[in-house]
């Protein structure tokens, strides 16, 4: 049984690594800071949860195995809440001014009914 | 096959941090900065698998819990120009 889990964990870590890989170059490639943060979270929120959870059976005791689904657990709920505090901050701009559509000469829609 | 995971994170997180060095504005670095917080973190795991060190894992932990604090604070502070208004 412990063999097969093991495989299982070690597929699941590759994975979890190229999901990783994969959000990093999404956040050096992408336009803008929304989709920067569109790419980076989500991947990097999956490939931290398949790492976690494949590392399991490589733990040695189940107190570890323990600290490792608590750390998944904590990434599950805090990683959304981070990146929606962030994108938050990026709406409601007052020191992030050069952003590359908002210097454009169309307004924004939505943006004359703040006032 | 954890330390070719372990160098595969360590790959990503330097090319993460030319993001954090060459963003053009402040948010740019604010992602790549969350983003490298949850790298971080899991290099720390994959460490505490590698050379078999268990506390290591109380340090991940930590440093979660840490780094999530940080960034809810960092995006409070730019979204009103100071922390309590």
């Amino acid at each position: 049984m412990m063999p097969l889990l093991r495989f299982l964990g070690s597929v699941c870590i590759l994975a979890g690594v190229f999901f990783s890989f994969a959000a990093v170059v999404a956040i050096l490639r992408f336009p803008d800071v929304y989709t920067r943060l569109h790419g980076g979270t989500k991947a990097l929120s999956g490939g931290a949860l398949l790492i976690l959870l494949g590392s399991m059976p490589y733990a040695g005791s189940s107190l570890g195995a323990l600290k490792l689904l608590l750390i998944a657990v904590f990434f599950l709920i805090s990683n959304p809440m981070a990146s929606h505090a962030i994108a938050r901050a990026c709406h409601r701009r007052t020191l992030f001014k050069n952003f590359s559509h908002f210097s454009s000469e169309t307004p924004i829609e939505g943006e004359s009914m703040r006032e | 096959m954890i330390l070719f995971a372990l160098w595969g994170m360590v790959i990503s997180g330097m090319i993460g941090f030319v993001r954090v060095v060459t963003g053009p504005s402040a948010a740019d670095r604010l992602v790549a900065a969350d983003a490298l917080s949850v790298i971080f973190t899991m290099l720390l795991v994959l460490l505490s698998l590698y050379i078999e060190t268990p506390f290591l894992l109380d340090v991940a932990l930590a440093f979660a819990m840490l780094s999530f604090a940080d960034m809810l604070l960092m995006a409070k502070y730019f979204e009103h120009g100071e922390l309590y208004k």
